[in-house]
């Protein structure tokens, strides 16, 4: 017979009871609960006890519970086993069938007012008020800079990993917010119908409970696969910023002395900091990783004699994107670009199948015009005679120069050779 | 939290009271003289107790005393005996009241 066995815990902290009720079902089936990896993995091993039981309680994660409370629990007969997220895990002690350590409804759900639901309903806030702070510049750009929502979402996801992810699953996370914040707002009715008739908490069945639990597990894994593509965008695509990584080193190393005292916080900055310490590693090996991975586009030159600057590479599963500046050095100004005669901007993107480089690059703005002789070619004229440019799209790729001042050569006759 | 809260208690609120009455006790001993004190018939939790007993002592219902080995030890002071015995008062009209009309009703 196996002496130990490894099971999913996934439940919403709301469904507490639920889980209790699993554990307590466990251990009736000779199974003693030795940790929760992660809040997640839960391991088993084989007892011979009969008397096993469980109790879920609230937890504030920013204090530890008090000595003299923990005495009381365990006089009474509950030790406590494991703290994961907002719950405190206690078994029974051998040779006790303690009473439950909550045996007032009111003050049970008081409690979770008080140190759940509040902190809860603030996240829900602040996705709900930060999702559309995100989306806001989104929607505002397009109008101010010629851009549509498809150019900028083609951008991102030809861009960084991230964000790609970010798009695919954003109508997801709302939904499930939305959803789970109407599961909270029912079983606060049906608690506070409780409370009133003088009744227990109702406890939510196992598959109401599972199914919760399984839509939780495919939100944190979306999240926890966001959090990961973060090293390869930081190395490879240079997305994320330098000093922002710092500025949140700094906020950890501040919070490792504000929580010394509590060591489950404690670790989780801890840990929060090893994480940014790798990230930070992965930013400072972006260009040397780069030079050797050139990526689906290489940039070269357009023009000769020039200079390249400002130069930016990225790749994602779906596409590319390169941008940089060439401009004509003048001798006497070494690399400032202050005063030279003509730059040009190329940007280029490429997909990697030609629904998506459809979708991406859309009909061409009204302001450019088909050149004549030259099949997908496009020019446009910009505020003066020196200003202007040329749109190409080649296959899955689509090419854009932007050129401003007198140039030696045309930049389009380049970028076609 | 104001007081108009506490002038009706539940039941497990009048037991812990009940039990600080005649000395000094700390929490499992409350939780073992109330349940003797029941045969057993009101059994209160140690998440619940702490609480209770938290906020009878930010009312004023009791006094921590001693804390000796961990466990802290509390006695009632005057402002739980006159809630104590405001609420022994009530329920014994509302027994008296009870036998007044179920004797009427043997009768009739």
């Amino acid at each position: 017979m196996k002496e130990t066995c490894w099971k999913l815990f996934c439940y919403l902290v709301i469904d507490h009871r639920a889980a209790q009720a699993w554990l307590n079902r466990m251990a009736e089936d000779g199974w003693e609960l030795v940790h929760i990896y992660f809040g997640l993995f839960a391991r088993f091993r084989r007892t011979e006890r009969t008397d096993l039981s469980y109790f879920l309680d609230w937890a504030d994660p920013k204090y530890l519970e008090t000595s003299d409370y923990l005495q009381l629990c365990s006089d009474a007969g509950w030790e406590p086993v494991q703290t994961v997220d907002y719950l405190n895990l206690y078994a029974s002690r051998p040779g006790t069938s303690p009473a439950p350590i909550q045996t007032d409804s009111e003050l049970e759900y008081r409690r979770f007012r008080q140190k759940a639901l509040r902190r809860m309903a603030l996240g829900g806030v602040i996705a709900f008020v930060v999702t559309p702070l995100i989306l806001l510049p989104l929607l505002l750009l397009p109008s101010s800079a010629n851009v549509s929502p498809q150019e900028i979402a083609a951008g991102l996801l030809s861009s960084s990993l991230t964000s790609s992810l970010i798009l695919f699953c954003l109508p997801f996370w709302l939904a499930g917010g939305l959803a789970y914040l109407a599961l909270l707002a029912g079983r606060l009715l049906r608690w506070r119908q409780a409370v009133k008739d003088g009744r227990q908490l109702p406890v939510p069945t196992s598959r109401t409970a599972g199914a919760w639990g399984n839509l939780k597990l495919l939100g944190e894994f979306s999240l926890s696969l966001m959090l990961l593509l973060l090293l390869p965008d930081a190395l490879l695509n240079g997305a994320i910023s330098l000093s922002n990584v710092i500025g949140l080193l700094i906020g950890c190393a501040i919070s490792i002395s504000l929580y010394r005292d509590n060591s489950r916080l404690f670790r989780r900055v801890l840990c929060t900091a090893g994480c940014l310490a790798l990230l930070l590693l992965c930013i400072l090996l972006h260009s040397p990783v780069r030079n050797a991975f050139p990526g689906r586009l290489p940039p070269s030159p357009v023009l000769a004699d020039t200079r390249v600057i400002n130069e930016t590479r990225a790749d994602t599963l779906l596409g590319s994107h390169v941008k940089w500046e060439e401009f004509f050095p003048r001798p006497d100004m070494g690399d400032s670009k202050i005063g030279y005669p003509a730059s040009v901007t190329v940007e280029a993107q490429t997909w990697v199948s030609p629904v998506l480089a459809d979708w991406a690059f859309g009909t061409p703005p009204s302001n450019m015009v088909a050149v004549p002789g030259r099949g997908d070619t496009w020019q446009f004229t910009g505020n003066t005679a020196e200003h202007g440019g040329y749109r190409l799209r080649r296959g899955n790729t689509l090419l854009t120069l932007s050129y401003y001042g007198d140039l030696p050569a045309d930049p389009l006759s380049a970028a076609l050779a | 939290m104001a007081r108009k809260k506490l002038e009706t208690l539940t039941e497990q609120m009048y037991y812990i009271l009940l039990s600080l009455a005649g000395e000094p006790r700390h929490g499992y001993g409350i939780m073992q003289d109330v349940s003797q004190r029941t045969g057993g018939r009101v059994n209160i939790g140690a998440g619940t107790l702490y609480a209770l007993l938290a906020r009878f002592e930010e009312e004023g219902l009791i006094a921590l005393t001693d804390t000796r080995e961990g466990r802290k030890y509390y006695l009632f002071t005057g402002e739980g005996r006159r809630i104590l015995r405001d609420e022994y008062d009530r329920l014994r009209r509302q027994v008296a009241d009870g036998a007044d009309a179920l004797e009427k009703e043997e009768f009739s």
